[in-house]
């Protein structure tokens, strides 16, 4: 009994500790860590204080070149667009509907923001996403993003409390995925890696081969309800049901003349394929779908060595305008 | 190696009971050696793959190697070894459970990395009732607690900042070199001390008294010291199971010296199949020898503080230089450190030919600097946490002194003991390292 006792006291001491600690912790080192290695959340933190709409997204929302007059990122446009509303974007690179999820979850009820816009990026259900070598870096800021206390989850980063894969099974896992998925195609483009191997444009010393491989390696893949991201993005729609939040999702621009005239109209056309299947998908849970997927020309993106979804002011413009109609109606 | 030591026990004669512990031994080290030496021997794995294209048969052996050593296998062959010796020569009885015995060698809290029990010890104990004590739970936990906070927050803390300097010494100033130097003596005591204390914390829990592993190692005036304060459980284990059956120091003055070098290039060997470990033990046995040489002479007879201030620089000094080689990956890349450390130039020259000499591996950063004259400089960045937390280290250090952790807090007062639990628990939860790194002796 007395044993009991003992350890009982000390348990409760041990709280107040970790109480004590938590306050001290927000107050000292919490947002240099935050800095560090869950930036987004400063972003977020700011957003459900004071935004109507969050607009949560990865680098297009913010990737702007140095010849556009325009420097506003696309939620700022979004802004300007609906003046009775008060947009701001929870972004940063790299980032995907795993990490939206999470955010979303811990919007609190007396939070002003009642509606979420999520950007859905047609590459980031690919495998060289998925299994992307930043992946660890993302699943270690996903500890802080929940509302457990802040020293409890600066522990669990310390521990590695998050999956983490090395480099090399990563390679292997998306090699698995390029090797294995069956697309749907006679060969030699049944697969990503055998579609790869075509030369269509001379070896490997030739920028477009490299562009093309990009291409394919990126957008050449199957949707259905069994990869992860579309698990992501299907939470997501329950935990705004929940949540009541408006829910829009945006379907981001890719390069579609690029890709046709590097590699050629059949992946075009799986990637609209898989692009429509999306839209039904979503549409038939009752989101509000915005799908600008082959909205903006190939002039307006601004990366030219991999395929990307970084758009100059014209393209951002475009995005910003469709989003704000669907806001404003 | 369970069944080897019962027919030890059971064989009549001398011979048999010899021909029974050369079984037991080779079929221990035989494991130890195919996993951690083979490659080595036989050249670099990459050697070995390219044999392996040209002899199809013995592809099966590079899939095997390709899954790595078992964690802690110098661990617990060592432990089954020093089983198999012990019945040999009568200091205990042989476990006639196999699963009694597999406990024994696979007890969890001490399993990956040590400290390497003894029989005599350890069985004991594992089979005795055990009531659970306050006292027991107090002073576990409280090892627990010392052991998380020097390996997440100093270990871990210093970690990112010794690797870079390592991987590349050509890009950091020789101020950082230095510095990474030091901070890797205190990450790789940070790292196996706290092990070894959560080990012993966890044992103790549940009652049970694992042996002392570190008793301030850094504190010593000499190299004998060091030994007998570092990895202690490793070092009586050579003591024990080498250097007495070599003869000890009961033999020919030149054939104990040899005694020596062999017990420190032993124990260089056990690290790793690398040449940094065995320069690595060459260099303390050497030094050790030398002390010892000093002694033996009867020089420094009188003792006095600025003797012991000098015997500790010494000795710090000395194990620095030979952590830089345990911390290199090859003897080329020590070298370009020790280079930067003295602030000499570094020679390619000499850099290739070290390489080429001990078939290291090539490093792309090394040689984008020496062939292509392509360096970009880097400087380590530190902040105020670590030096914070380095100076609660060595204040509990040097407050801690032979004792342990658990045994001086138990004296202070029920407010200063919390206090410090407090001031640890905070360091740990909040102060971290980023990541959480694999302890360094796991690879071993």
């Amino acid at each position: 009994m007395e044993m009991i006792k003992k350890i009982g006291i000390r348990i409760i001491l041990l709280g107040v500790i970790v109480t004590l600690s938590n306050f001290i912790y927000k107050a000292t080192t919490y947002k240099s860590d935050l800095l560090a290695e869950g930036n987004v959340l400063s972003k977020f933190e700011n957003g459900i204080e004071r935004a109507d709409i969050l607009y949560f997204a990865a680098s297009p929302n913010a990737s702007i070149h140095p010849d556009d007059t325009d420097q506003r990122t696309m939620a700022q446009m979004m802004d300007d667009f609906t003046p009775t509303k008060k947009i701001e974007a929870v972004d940063t690179g790299g980032i995907h509907a795993g990490v939206f999820k999470s955010l979303i979850e811990i919007i609190p009820e007396n939070s002003p923001a009642k509606t979420v816009v999520v950007e859905m990026n047609y590459r980031s259900f690919g495998y060289s996403w998925i299994h992307s070598t930043l992946e660890n870096a993302i699943q270690k800021q996903l500890i802080f993003y929940n509302n457990r206390p802040a020293i409890v989850n600066r522990f669990l980063q310390g521990l590695n409390y998050y999956e983490t894969i090395s480099d090399k099974d990563r390679d292997a896992i998306i090699q698995h995925h390029w090797k294995n998925d069956s697309l749907p195609f006679a060969e030699p483009r049944n697969n990503v890696t055998a579609w790869c191997a075509v030369e269509k444009w001379g070896d490997w010393t030739n920028p477009k081969r490299q562009l093309t491989d990009h291409y394919i390696k990126n957008f050449a893949f199957v949707l259905n309800d069994q990869n992860p991201r579309i698990k992501d993005f299907d939470e997501i729609v329950e935990i705004c049901k929940e949540k009541k939040l408006e829910l829009i999702f945006v379907i981001l621009p890719e390069n579609l003349q690029e890709c046709e005239q590097l590699v050629d109209k059949d992946l075009v056309n799986l990637m609209k394929s898989n692009k429509d299947w999306l839209v039904n998908r979503y549409r038939a849970k009752g989101v509000d779908l915005v799908d600008c997927f082959d909205a903006v020309a190939d002039s307006c993106f601004t990366e030219r060595h991999f395929p990307s979804e970084h758009y100059n002011q014209v393209g951002r413009m475009i995005v910003a305008k469709a989003v704000a109609n669907a806001i404003n109606q | 190696m369970g069944c080897c030591a019962l027919e030890i026990e059971k064989s009549p004669t001398r011979f048999q009971k010899r021909a029974w512990l050369l079984a037991g031994l080779i079929s221990n080290f035989g494991v130890l050696f195919y996993f951690k030496y083979f490659n080595f021997f036989v050249g670099s794995r990459n050697y070995f793959k390219a044999f392996a294209v040209e002899h199809p048969k013995v592809e099966w052996l590079t899939q095997v190697l390709e899954y790595g050593i078992p964690v802690g296998i110098s661990f617990f062959t060592f432990q089954a070894v020093g089983y198999t010796l012990d019945i040999y020569s009568r200091t205990a009885k042989a476990e006639k459970s196999f699963l009694r015995f597999a406990l024994f060698v696979s007890y969890f809290p001490q399993l990956v990395a040590g400290p390497i029990e003894r029989f005599s010890n350890l069985h004991q104990q594992l089979f005795e009732k055990h009531k659970l004590l306050y006292e027991n739970l107090s002073n576990g936990f409280r090892l627990i607690l010392y052991g998380l906070f020097i390996k997440m927050v100093i270990a871990d803390n210093l970690s990112p900042l010794v690797d870079p300097v390592f991987n590349n010494p050509l890009a950091y100033s020789q101020g950082d070199n230095i510095l990474a130097l030091l901070f890797f003596s205190v990450q790789i005591y940070a790292d196996f001390h706290g092990y070894s204390m959560i080990a012993i914390g966890v044992a103790l829990i549940m009652g049970i008294q694992l042996m002392d592993n570190f008793k301030t190692p850094y504190l010593a005036t000499s190299i004998k010291e060091f030994w007998s304060r570092w990895h202690i459980s490793l070092s009586t284990w050579f003591r024990d199971y080498l250097y007495v059956p070599l003869g000890g120091n009961k033999v020919r003055y030149y054939r104990w010296m040899m005694n020596i070098l062999i017990i420190f290039l032993v124990s260089g060997i056990w690290h790793g199949a690398n040449y940094t470990f065995i320069v690595w033990g060459a260099l303390h046995g050497t030094v050790y020898l030398i002390e010892q040489m000093v002694v033996r002479g009867g020089f420094f007879k009188a003792k006095n503080h600025l003797l012991t201030v000098f015997g500790f620089l010494k000795t710090f000094f000395i194990i620095n230089i030979a952590w830089l080689f345990f911390r290199s990956d090859t003897l080329a890349k020590a070298y370009l450190s020790l280079s930067k450390i003295f602030g000499a130039e570094p020679s390619s020259n000499i850099y290739y030919r070290i390489q080429h000499a001990e078939r290291g591996k090539a490093n792309i950063d090394v040689d984008a600097a020496f062939l292509h004259g392509n360096i970009t400089p880097a400087v380590m960045t530190l902040n105020g946490v670590i030096f914070f937390v380095l100076g609660i280290l060595i204040l509990t250090e040097i407050w801690i002194q032979k004792s342990r952790f658990d045994a001086v807090t138990n004296k202070l007062k029920f407010g200063l003991r919390w206090s410090i639990y407090a001031l640890l628990i905070y360091c740990v939860m909040a102060l971290s390292g980023p990541d959480f790194y694999q302890f360094i002796y796991f690879q071993f």
